[in-house]
């Protein structure tokens, strides 16, 4: 890996400084991205990956439904992890999809900041130091 | 999709698409969504932050039905979840924001719908990140369903959208030590 998630977690802070609405919003979607490749970074390092719960939907939402639905297998403390990540990654989520694509509806300056804090949570949840 | 800037009479445009829309408990469901002080007590008197577009509560209940239709999401799941903030809230004392509930329904790439619901609070924006996830905690040991939709609170509108004066807090004077160790602000 030539780049890691923590890189663009720099990139989105460093585009939030930036001011105007394109900002806002590219900064949203790099914090997604940031935090969708360290979810897939913690879960490669679990002991046993939950199984795939349903075939419906994107590599993004497969992600989603492993991480709500851990496997059996996991430590208590790997389960609760993994499914406060599901909500993390699903807001943020969301947030992306309107950033990127309903160009029509206001992303303001709040919005992006409720992004960058919860991407921060998560990457802690993770177990990364702030 | 996303709602039109388009205010219509309530009950008429309400009650015509509500009845179209066989699902359970989704009247009492948007209404909850457009009168939250009707779960969630009195509201204060700050403005509930809706992005500057009031949303189309004529389009709006068919749109949240075909989206927990698509993920098998009951209304009592969402409910559910909204009675849990109401107790997050009480139990820290914050008071919703005066206005409705403000709903994005959105489409993912690969098609999938999600409605985000997002309520108003008199709080800071770090005060409300963090209720969010005490909230997200609280519903995870209770195993409340957590798909179709994604609920986080944000605070109240305060006419200054640059402001960057919160950018940084982590003390919450009404949440105490909710907020564990974040310090980095937007600037990093």
């Amino acid at each position: 890996m030539t780049a890691k998630p923590d890189d663009l977690k720099v990139l989105a802070e460093q585009q939030s400084r930036l001011r105007g609405e394109a900002w806002q919003r590219s900064t949203i979607s790099r914090a997604y991205y940031a935090s969708y490749h360290r979810c897939l970074a913690w879960e490669s390092t679990l002991s046993k990956r939950a199984p795939v719960r349903r075939w419906k939907g994107s590599e993004h939402q497969q992600l989603l439904n492993r991480l709500s639905a851990p496997n059996p297998a996991c430590t208590e403390d790997e389960k609760r992890r993994s499914k406060e990540l599901h909500r993390l990654l699903s807001l943020q989520r969301d947030r992306r999809v309107k950033a990127d694509y309903e160009l029509h509806l206001d992303v303001s300056r709040k919005e992006m900041k409720r992004q960058l804090a919860d991407a921060r949570d998560l990457f802690r949840e993770c177990g990364d130091t702030p | 999709m996303a709602f039109i800037a388009e205010e219509l009479p309530q009950e008429r445009v309400g009650r015509v698409a509500i009845d179209e829309a066989p699902m359970q408990g989704l009247r009492p469901l948007v209404h909850l969504f457009r009168y939250p002080e009707t779960l969630f007590g009195a509201a204060s008197e700050r403005r509930a932050d809706l992005g500057g577009q009031p949303m189309d509560w004529g389009a709006l209940p068919d749109e949240v039905r075909r989206c927990f239709q698509y993920w098998g999401t009951r209304c009592t799941d969402v409910l559910l979840h909204l009675q849990l903030a109401a107790e997050v809230l009480r139990r820290h004392g914050v008071t919703i924001c005066r206005g409705e509930i403000r709903l994005t329904c959105l489409r993912h790439e690969d098609l999938s719908p999600s409605v985000f619901i997002e309520l108003s609070i008199d709080a800071t924006p770090m005060q409300a990140v963090a209720l969010t996830r005490e909230l997200d905690r609280r519903a995870i040991d209770l195993g409340v369903p957590y798909e179709g939709f994604v609920f986080c609170f944000m605070e109240g509108e305060d006419g200054d959208d640059e402001d960057d004066e919160e950018d940084g807090e982590d003390s919450c004077p009404t949440c105490g030590s909710l907020r564990d160790s974040t310090t980095d602000g937007v600037d990093g």
